[in-house]
């Protein structure tokens, strides 16, 4: 069978619309090149199969076989890792930031400095136990000190409901994202109709969205043979399968517990605590700084206000005072510390006996003594006593050691933010160096287009002069 | 390498903030003058600023308290000294007028100074210092030596805290001033009680009560030595005190300066670096972002 001029107006058809479908590709490209997560696509053509007439064969002009994504699978995880890994340094270093400014050495009015105001004072009613101005004066620097460890409780857990809040948020969030790959993954199972005709722009969405759930924290993903997304986190839990998807909430407990992270499973009928489990992701950073850094400070502040306050009432109590309260003993200086377990350092304050009457502090050994100061003397002593870390720190070092492990802390956080940042850097520049829209490239490739447009067109009127130069054969 | 269009423009976003930062931190750190902003700039080192500071603060207390020993030792020294020189010159008069060249006449007249020097006794004794009394013990706030010459106070000790580790004594308990140990008598006897026997004896022109005054004086005046002898070293150890707080406060100034303070030079250069690299990214951004392809095919 001879070829027809027929056959020589479908290829060139062909090829126009080829040409078309490849500018509309590339402005696809060029609308896209700012979107996050877009991956470039390019039309691949290949040659449509030839047919033999006689003893040639003959080609068959073109074909848009599909539209490919650049995209590599294996850069698109390791951009999960590291984002990951950057979202907990982050949220990690700027948690901590906020708890170490608590402590800013440019700070005048901490524990420490109270506390070094409140021994000076003692100091001087050390040498004039009789006097009532050194009595009234040593009030006000205790109140001072007391209210200094209330206002660092208050600031540390301010810090730790500051995280559970936005912790609550961020768990809406994951939430959201779990959904969104979830219902993703139904509208790519609706579309897609083999290998050549992935719906590429969902692609991209469920991985952006993929993506932005692992730097809220950790999970992995396996892809089933339908090209579907499962998504498990948080020491395996199920977290997305197929169409289906759990859900992650806070939750508050009653009994003033820190409020915890749980997953739902499928229907939403039972939860499993998954605090703990989460160990990447901006998540990750905010527990850790509100469930070990925090609570660690928390704790110490009320170490202090227990152990110096239970010491010095202990002294306190063997004392006589002055004027009225000359013959008797046994009155605390401290309220507020009686159980260790009831947050001590926010329920210190000074005794409202000796708030109403300074003469009833104590200083004498022995009644009827107005210049005895053995007891403030021994009062003093506490200072240097080790009551922490078993015996090896004095007051002054413990602070200052946990102080000092809050900044060593803060300090590698930064250090590992900034690693992160250039690490997960790297990984998007090499992402984007397969994926990304190049605007010279789609000039280009805009350019070429248009040629094939124009020679296609070209094939089309030379087919048409022909014809009618074999029409115009019968005159 | 391929290179997209969201790679130029991380990458110039990225430097640009990179630059930006490195001149905000060191416009900070020259503004501030502190290199030593945060704990994390340096934790080991914040440590150290708290403890000197937490020294240099207790240094001020301690040369308050200081100062108030110095004054209250300088009170007891004087004082102590008058008692002393009124008590010798009791005795001088004892051995004088053992003599056996002087009449009644002259011993009585002599009996009129001795009664001014036992009322000076007296007041010395109750000598106070800032609404205290000295010489009492712990019995700050009634006079010692009472009428009849026996000493009302305490044996205590006030001690108080010069330096970091020490806490030291600073008064003299009138006890051992007033209450005079006599060889032939079982019970002290008040040293009001020895001049005022003295003025007796001279009165009645009593020769052997004079001797006794005279030995009895000597005893007195043994203790007044060894009080006297106690003070110095009070006096010693404090000063002993306040010398070691100059050492230790230039010590802890120039720690905090060198941890603390940025220094001027390195700041002013590193403000110079930042300027220079900020303009530049700035500049090599403006070239880079803007021609694409496009404008040049038509």
């Amino acid at each position: 069978m001879p070829t027809g001029l027929q056959h020589l107006l479908n290829v060139g058809g062909e090829s126009l619309g080829n040409s078309r479908l490849g500018i509309e590709v590339t402005g696809h490209n060029i609308a896209n090149a700012q979107t996050p997560g877009f991956s470039r696509q390019r039309p691949d053509m290949e040659p449509n199969t030839p047919i033999g007439y006689g003893n040639i064969i003959l080609g068959q002009g073109a074909k848009v076989a599909r539209i490919a994504r650049a995209h590599n699978e294996y850069l698109e995880e390791a951009l999960r890792r590291e984002t990951q890994n950057h979202g907990k340094a982050e949220s990690f270093e700027h948690n901590m930031s906020r708890l170490q400014g608590y402590f800013n050495p440019d700070l005048t009015s901490t524990v420490r400095t109270r506390m070094d105001s409140f021994m000076n004072s003692l100091r001087d009613f050390a040498n004039m136990p009789e006097e009532p101005a050194a009595r009234i004066n040593l009030l006000e620097t205790a109140n001072s000190f007391t209210a200094s460890i209330n206002l660092a409780h208050t600031n540390v857990v301010g810090l730790q409901n500051d995280i559970s809040q936005e912790l609550g948020v961020d768990c809406e969030v994951a939430s959201q994202k779990l959904r969104e790959i979830a219902g993703l993954n139904r509208e790519i199972l609706a579309l897609q109709m083999g290998d050549n005709t992935r719906p590429h722009d969902l692609e991209d969405k469920r991985d952006l969205a993929l993506a932005e759930l692992s730097n809220l924290m950790d999970v992995q993903m396996y892809k089933d043979d339908r090209g579907l997304y499962t998504v498990r986190g948080a020491g395996g839990q199920l977290l997305v399968e197929g169409i289906f998807n759990s859900e992650i909430r806070l939750e508050y407990s009653s009994k003033g517990d820190q409020p915890q992270i749980v997953c739902t499973d499928f229907a939403n009928t039972k939860t499993n605590p998954i605090t703990d489990k989460i160990v990447g992701g901006k998540i990750a950073g905010m527990i850790t700084v509100r469930d070990k850094y925090s609570q660690t400070v928390r704790n110490n502040l009320n170490e202090i206000a227990y152990k110096f306050g239970s010491k010095f009432n202990e002294i306190h109590r063997m004392g006589f005072g002055r004027a009225e309260f000359s013959e008797s003993n046994g009155r605390n200086f401290f309220e507020g510390i009686d159980n260790p377990e009831f947050e001590p350092a926010q329920q210190i304050t000074v005794a409202t006996l000796i708030r109403q009457d300074t003469n009833s502090i104590a200083s004498a050994m022995t009644p009827l003594t107005p210049g005895d100061n053995v007891i403030v003397n021994e009062l003093l002593r506490i200072t240097s006593e080790p009551m922490y870390s078993n015996g090896s720190a004095t007051t002054a070092m413990f602070y200052d050691n946990f102080v000092a492990s809050i900044g060593s802390a803060t300090m590698t956080a930064k250090n590992e933010l900034k690693a992160s940042a250039v690490v997960k850097a790297n990984v998007q520049t090499q992402k984007e160096q397969i994926s990304g829209v190049s605007l010279d490239e789609e000039a280009a490739n805009m350019l070429k287009y248009q040629h094939l447009f124009t020679a296609s067109s070209k094939i089309i009127t030379t087919a048409d002069e022909m014809f009618k130069t074999v029409l115009d054969l019968k005159r | 390498m391929r290179v997209s269009e969201r790679m130029k423009f991380d990458a110039t976003r990225n430097r640009v903030n990179e630059a930006r930062f490195f001149a905000m931190d060191t416009q900070d750190q020259a503004a501030s003058g502190r290199k030593l902003r945060q704990v994390s700039d340096d934790p080991s080192g914040t440590v150290r600023v708290f403890r000197n500071r937490t020294r240099l603060e207790n240094i001020n207390q301690f040369r308050r308290t200081n100062d108030y020993v110095e004054g209250f030792l300088g009170k007891t020294e004087d004082s102590l000294r008058s008692i002393t020189e009124t008590v010798m010159r009791a005795k001088e008069l004892a051995v004088q007028q053992s003599n056996g060249v002087w009449d009644a006449g002259s011993r009585n007249t002599v009996s009129f100074e001795i009664q001014q020097l036992a009322e000076q006794i007296v007041q010395l004794g109750n000598s106070t210092y800032g609404d205290r009394y000295i010489f009492g013990g712990f019995q700050t706030q009634q006079p010692p030596v009472a009428g009849d010459g026996h000493y009302g106070g305490d044996d205590g000790l006030i001690y108080v805290q010069l330096d970091e580790d020490s806490f030291r004594p600073i008064n003299i308990p009138g006890r051992r001033i007033f209450e005079i140990s006599v060889k032939d008598h079982g019970a002290d006897v008040p040293l009001l009680k020895i001049v005022q026997d003295f003025k007796d004896s001279l009165q009645k022109n009593d020769l052997q009560g004079i001797y006794q005054a005279s030995s009895r004086l000597d005893g007195a005046l043994t203790q007044l030595a060894e009080m006297t002898a106690s003070l110095g070293a009070r006096r010693a150890g404090v000063r002993d005190a306040a010398e070691r707080l100059d050492t230790l406060e230039e010590f802890s100034l120039k720690d905090n300066v060198s941890l603390e303070s940025a220094d001027p030079v390195t700041t002013a250069l590193d403000m110079k670096r930042a300027e220079t690299a900020l303009s530049y990214t700035m500049n090599a951004s403006a070239k880079v972002l803007g021609p694409t392809l496009m404008e040049f095919l038509k």
